[in-house]
């Protein structure tokens, strides 16, 4: 796992050098993005229990793409996040003495999407594989009672598996993949317009 | 070229050809009456669908060296064994897929038989009158309480009606049809289905208006509720659905339901589009409202969107992804629903597909936060 940041960075820098060599088209995005994540709320007594967080929002965001050769685009994205979260204990794992609960809770973020497309037919449609390394925080109301919340906020990066489809200079591209772990799954839901 | 000039020419009666599924319209086919006997799509295919179906959307691993005249001519009911008389029309399909569900936690599988049933068609007056019915077997849904498992039917017919066509662009249908509402995707648990009740089993008897011009098409359709059921049980009403196309392969249309029976009434307005690119890649999208009235309760008002890509990797090789929205009354807090996954279908020749699909349902809204539930589907759709 720890491979994976370094292959995500040199994305970047192939996709950065190219940039000033050839021509970089530019889009501008909206996005409708979601994830899972955890963190863990701590009793008096020290004994730590994971909350699940679920959080969806609107990502408008900066593209910018460069063919690295005939059928293969680097497009590296910029993005901010806004949106609203849900923190809580999974059904079947309520603690008894206590349970905590927070919803619609405004979450706030950004990060950079780094997509690697395979043009499968040029300017209609493109499969990509990529990495979203996402930064996000919250105000989770404090539980009280002497329970504390655990690194509430978020840092990561994650897998993405990509559709792109395009029409004029509009496209649009379901992405799914994980965040952090293969049990929180990632998924977004993209329109842009290049510029 | 040539079998597609011929069968054009046999079937001028009908306009403009398609492809059994919406996705067609990425191959530049963008109504559904031509490969259809059913103007809107579903159910059994003219030989035209099947033509098509054998020529350009399947691969030909089966057949490799065979020419589109002869893929063409074995895509008939009795494939290389000869034909049907010209007014007569049979047909036999088998959906069976493998589930496995809550991949998250504790995995459970299972094999659905989907569809398993048969098809007649009767044509005559030059084409211009049809009669299709099509009865099978369907299982009996897990919700039915085990006592009465062994008492409920197992026959089902999906459609019967008959049509006739008043002139080249207006035809009209009596019988048993799925309603005129939206999209047709075949993906039957897709809450655009599914919660708008125009599933697999939801099919209703009336009179179904059809008209086709050279910038679209739209049908009226006067429902009179499942007539096997009990009489208080149908939804009586009507419903419509328009597709413009306002530039080429890119449609976009509305649709309306009004129904009531002595239960409860439903009101349905939802807007659709089908977009189709190059060679072989489409997007179906379609968002609507539904207004659900129980006698004794109060309304809810429903939302639902509904949107797919249709990616062609090769011929007969698509890779699909899906999302999905769905509330039970997004006019309050309350459970939201978000389903999200790709789909690999493959048709490796004529009468046999396999579809495998990884779909992941997000559910937000409620007191507790759960794993998204996963679930994994393969099917295997065979035909004749």
């Amino acid at each position: 796992m720890k491979k994976y940041p370094l292959f995500g960075l040199l994305l970047m820098y192939g996709h950065f050098s190219f940039a000033f060599e050839k021509s970089t088209q530019l889009s501008v995005s909206l996005g409708l993005s979601s994830w899972k994540d955890r963190f863990s709320i701590t009793s008096p007594a020290g004994v730590s229990s994971d909350l699940q967080v679920s959080t969806l929002g609107i990502c408008p965001g900066v593209s910018a793409r460069n063919h690295l050769s005939e059928i293969f685009l680097l497009e590296t994205t910029g993005f901010a996040f806004f949106g609203s979260g849900d923190a809580g204990f999974p059904t079947d794992q309520v603690p008894t003495a206590f349970s905590y609960s927070a919803r619609n809770i405004g979450v706030f973020g950004g990060g950079v999407q780094v997509l690697l497309w395979w043009e499968i037919q040029e300017n209609a449609a493109a499969l990509g594989l990529g990495m979203p390394f996402l930064i996000y925080g919250a105000s989770w109301p404090e539980p009280g009672g002497g329970y504390t919340l655990n690194s509430p906020n978020g840092l990561g990066y994650g897998f993405l598996l990509a559709l792109g489809w395009e029409r004029n200079h509009f496209k649009i591209a379901p992405k799914m993949g994980w965040f952090k772990t293969f049990s929180h799954l990632y998924w977004n839901l993209e329109v842009s317009y290049q510029l | 070229m040539k079998v597609k000039f011929a069968i054009s020419f046999l079937f001028i009666f009908y306009q403009v050809p398609v492809f059994a599924y919406p996705h067609s319209i990425g191959f530049g086919y963008s109504s559904c009456s031509s490969c259809h006997f059913n103007p809107l799509g579903n159910g059994p295919l003219t030989d035209y669908g099947r033509a098509l179906a054998a020529t350009e959307i399947a691969a030909n691993f089966f057949q490799k060296d065979a020419s589109e005249e002869s893929l063409a001519q074995n895509s008939r009911f009795l494939g290389p064994f000869g034909e049907l008389p010209e007014w007569i029309r049979l047909a036999a399909d088998y959906r069976g897929m493998y589930l496995a569900q809550n991949l998250q936690t504790s995995p459970t599988t299972r094999w659905i038989h989907m569809q398993a049933e048969g098809s007649l068609t009767l044509k005559g007056m030059e084409d211009r009158l049809i009669a299709t019915g099509t009865i099978g077997y369907a299982p009996v849904p897990q919700h039915v309480p085990t006592s009465r498992q062994n008492s409920t039917s197992t026959l089902v017919t999906r459609e019967h009606y008959i049509g006739f066509r008043l002139s080249d662009q207006l035809a009209v249908y009596a019988g048993l049809m799925d309603h005129a509402f939206g999209i047709r995707v075949p993906d039957h648990m897709a809450y655009l289905r599914e919660k708008t009740l125009t599933g697999i089993n939801d099919q209703t008897h009336g009179i179904l208006l059809h008209g086709i011009w050279d910038k679209g098409e739209g049908a009226l359709h006067l429902v009179l509720g499942n007539l096997f059921q009990e009489s208080s049980l149908r939804q009586r009403g009507g419903t419509a659905v328009f597709e413009y196309e306002i530039a080429e392969n890119l449609r976009v249309g509305p649709s309306l339901l009004f129904t009531a029976s002595e239960f409860r009434s439903r009101q349905m307005v939802a807007l659709h589009s089908r977009i189709g690119v190059l060679k072989g890649h489409s997007l179906l999208a379609e968002a609507g409202l539904a207004r659900e009235q129980p006698k004794s309760k109060q309304s809810r008002l429903e939302n639902f969107l509904f949107l797919q890509t249709s990616t062609r990797l090769a011929r007969g090789f698509y890779l699909l992804m899906t999302f999905e929205h769905f509330s039970d009354d997004f006019l309050v807090s309350g459970a939201r629903y978000y389903r999200m996954g790709p789909s690999l279908q493959f048709i490796p020749g004529q009468r046999v597909e396999f579809r495998s699909d990884f779909l992941a349902t997000r559910t937000r809204g409620l007191v507790r936060v759960n794993p998204d539930s996963l679930a994994f589907m393969t099917q295997l759709h065979v035909w004749l």
